[in-house]
This record gives C-alpha cells, sequence and structure tokens, in this order.
C-alpha cells in the first residue's frame, strides 16, 4: 500500500491522540499534500521544524500501531468482507427460483448488511460519503 | 505557483484522494482550480483515473506536481520515467 495511504490510515484510527498542532501538519503534509516548505510558510517556521514534527508524529503513529493494530486488523477485515461479499453474489447466480431459499438467502443478505455497517466498511455508498 | 496535489476525499477509513490543480500561494483554503482525476487505493485492483491531456497540458504550463503525484502519475502511465521538473 503507498505510503501516502498508510500514513492518512493511521492518521484516521489515531489522529484524535496526537496535540493539535501535530494534527495540523500531519493533516496539511499527508492529507492535504502541501510540501514541507509550503507548510512552514503557513506555520511561520521552518522547513526542517516541519520535517522533525512530522517525523516524530509518524514515529508516535506506528507506535500506537505496533501496540493496537488496528489499521493492519481493518485492513484484514476489510479482504475478508469483499471475499465473503463476492462469495454471496456467486452463490445468488446458482440458486434456484425458490421461495424459502430467496427468503433464506435474503436473512443472509441482511446480516452481511449488518455486520459491514458493525465494521463501518461499507464501501457501496462510498461515493454518497464522499461527493 | 501552480501545483498538482493529492488531496483526500470524505469520510474517514475510506481513503479516497482526488488529483487537483491548485495555486500554492492558496493552499489552505481548499480551493482547486481543476480536478484531473481520482486515486482509489482500496480498490481491487488499485484504481487510478487521470485525465491524461489536462495533465500533460498543466505540466507543460508548468505546474508542479507534487512528489505523491509524480509517483502515481508515473504508475498510471501519465508521466514516463523521466520526470518533468527532476
Amino acid at each position: 500500500m503507498d505510503y501516502v495511504v498508510q500514513m492518512g490510515l493511521l492518521y484516521d484510527f489515531y489522529g484524535g491522540l496526537l496535540t493539535q498542532k501535530q494534527q495540523k501538519v500531519f493533516g496539511l503534509y499527508y492529507l492535504e499534500n502541501l510540501s514541507l516548505a509550503e507548510i512552514a510558510e503557513e506555520e511561520g517556521t521552518t522547513r526542517q521544524a516541519v520535517h522533525d514534527l512530522l517525523q516524530r508524529t509518524e514515529k508516535r503513529l506506528a507506535g500506537w500501531e505496533s501496540k493496537l493494530g488496528l489499521v493492519d486488523r481493518y485492513l484484514h477485515e476489510f479482504d475478508a468482507v469483499q471475499e465473503v461479499k463476492r462469495a454471496i453474489r456467486a452463490l445468488e447466480k446458482l440458486l434456484p427460483a425458490d421461495e424459502p431459499i430467496a427468503t433464506a438467502f435474503a436473512q443472509a443478505n441482511t446480516a452481511l448488511t449488518r455486520l459491514l455497517t458493525i465494521l463501518e466498511l461499507d464501501t457501496e455508498n462510498r461515493q454518497t460519503i464522499i461527493f | 505557483m501552480v501545483r498538482i496535489r493529492l488531496t483526500r476525499m470524505g469520510a474517514k477509513k475510506r481513503p479516497f484522494y482526488r488529483f487537483v490543480v491548485a495555486d500554492s500561494r492558496s493552499p489552505r483554503d481548499g480551493r482547486f482550480i481543476e480536478i484531473l482525476g481520482h486515486y482509489n487505493p482500496i480498490a481491487n485492483p488499485t484504481e487510478i483515473v487521470v485525465d491524461k491531456e489536462k495533465a500533460l497540458n498543466w505540466l507543460a504550463n508548468g505546474a508542479q506536481p507534487s512528489e505523491t503525484v509524480k509517483r502515481l502519475f508515473k504508475k498510471a502511465g501519465v508521466l514516463g520515467e523521466e520526470a518533468v521538473g527532476e
């Protein structure tokens, strides 16, 4: 996975534990993709200071991830869920048109949807969330 | 200076990015001049969509891509291995 994406995910999970300044600078660099020089100007500090702050922040985030592993776990869940979804869709096509089967299948689908919501993994609705 | 950046959109835990052209003098207000495409890193396979013609046009007119944008543009075949601005 791209480093920038990985940093973004770490920020999603642990960003709230950072100081406000760390959050701001990290966000400008990894979410808004500003350069070190641009951030330095924005913050009225030096490029080197921004660089050091980012390094320290990344280290903190990596430290929490190594202890808690939330991002790693999330990505594994995400993969596993995609697999289940593919399997359910494939199964749907194979099922005979029979009412008890259709009902049982609908129940399984509802259960999966509920699980996805709990896991916050429902990517089907991504477009509506983003735009 | 005009920059090409990768800006992250939307909800937490849903990495999704846009390639935008923006003025470096107004980095924070989120204004951009044009959207060049998007990058969806958790799609399988990873999805990078760029309007190549627009992108090359901006690059030819001196827009500076960030390192991340450069890397992804190369991956998407918008830029050759000989990177612009290096």
